[in-house]
């Protein structure tokens, strides 16, 4: 028998939920689980870590029920917050290691510097899944700051502020972030392009 | 090119420059082709991103990803760390230092007292959240006072403070170390 609360739409659930209403917050579990748990791994890169985490901003979602005002949709709230938990983690990781050539080269842009424009452009005529392939193993290979400056910029939509109050630093620095980011995706993508027509 | 104007170029591809300079940005990249090439670059990831995000679903089924979420919402309040009401704790922070003085002060007065059994080996006080251990060294002629912190959350006093009294005959000497 199909459960009556399937029908409900988000915003009847989080109501409910907010009344304490268990059942109805394991329904938007349920439905918005997955988006949570690809942005913690999309920022991550590791199974456990994802889960842990999403799972995490799912216990803090509940627990901050009261605030949310439904300015946003209840999936775009539970994003942010998991977004937060994972730049935490991630900043709790980095203080972990020693400074090293990469974080410097971070803000110069290090190789992307000096690299020509690419063209002509390494995505055109290539099939959707085979396009999402190639970005995913691109993304998997920038560095952290890099990723998820794409990722809340391009995933997210978010403004260049708006990251910066997440990632805790300058518009200056996600401006330079963003745009050594694009020019190392662009390298990798053609770097993937010309391995497979070799 | 400089890399503020390759910034301010992005700025007016991502939408993010007031309208005015926006407009003398679009008539300047008309008439620049090493501009037009990188902002065609930025463009070609930009239009490459949007909308392809990989699918990723959670590799464990409802009930199980479910049960942990559970677990933790259902945790009972008793088991987080509690700090207890302000008024316990105030009044705690106060009187962890006053105890330790007390103890110390009471250690001294025994060492300073003629009539005190000299094999003084250990005198223990204890205090809310406090402990202090004397031991007397009687070829030396020596007590030492140790504080000791009972480990409990958000304590006032945080160190264990080793003291050390010495009587030379005449005269006492307290040196925390």
């Amino acid at each position: 028998m199909p459960d009556p609360q399937d029908n409900s739409s988000d915003a009847d659930l989080v109501r409910l939920a907010q009344k304490g209403d268990m059942q109805a917050f394991e329904e938007l579990v349920a439905r918005h689980r997955d988006r949570v748990y690809a942005r913690a791994y999309s920022m991550m890169r590791n199974e456990d870590e994802a889960l842990d985490l999403s799972q995490d901003a799912w216990v803090k979602g509940w627990q901050r029920l009261g605030q949310f005002q439904g300015d946003s949709s209840f999936v775009t709230w539970m994003t942010r917050i998991v977004i937060n938990l994972c730049l935490d983690q991630l900043r709790k990781l980095k203080r972990k290691r020693a400074e090293s050539l990469e974080a410097m080269e971070e803000e110069s842009g290090g190789v992307e510097r000096q690299m020509p424009v690419i063209s002509p452009n390494p995505t055109e005529g290539l099939e959707r899944a085979e396009l999402q392939e190639r970005i995913n193993r691109a993304l998997g290979q920038l560095s952290e700051e890099h990723r998820t400056v794409l990722i809340l910029h391009e995933f997210e939509e978010m403004e260049y502020k708006e990251i910066a109050r997440h990632m805790k630093c300058s518009i200056g620095t996600v401006m330079s972030r963003l745009f050594y980011a694009r020019r190392r995706m662009a390298s990798l993508l053609a770097g993937l392009r010309r391995e497979n027509s070799e | 090119m400089k890399h503020d104007l390759e910034l301010k170029w992005q700025t007016w591809l991502d939408g993010e420059l007031p309208a005015a300079e926006a407009e003398q940005m679009r008539r300047l990249a008309a008439s620049d082709p090493e501009a037009a090439s990188l902002l065609a670059e930025l463009q070609n990831i930009k239009t490459a991103l949007l909308q392809n995000e990989t699918a990723v679903t959670v590799p464990e089924a409802r009930s199980f990803y479910w049960s942990k979420i559970q677990r933790q919402i259902q945790r009972p309040a008793s088991v987080r760390p509690s700090p207890g009401p302000a008024w316990a704790e105030r009044l705690r922070r106060w009187l962890a230092p006053v105890a330790g003085l007390a103890a110390l002060a009471a250690a001294i007065m025994v060492a300073l007292n003629p009539s005190a059994p000299q094999a003084l080996n250990q005198v223990s006080v204890m205090a809310e959240g406090f402990q202090t251990r004397t031991f007397r060294d009687d070829s030396a002629g020596i007590n030492f006072v140790v504080f000791h912190q009972i480990p409990q959350p958000s304590a006032a006093f945080t160190g264990a403070a080793p003291a050390r009294i010495r009587n030379d005959g005449s005269s006492f000497m307290t040196e925390l170390e």
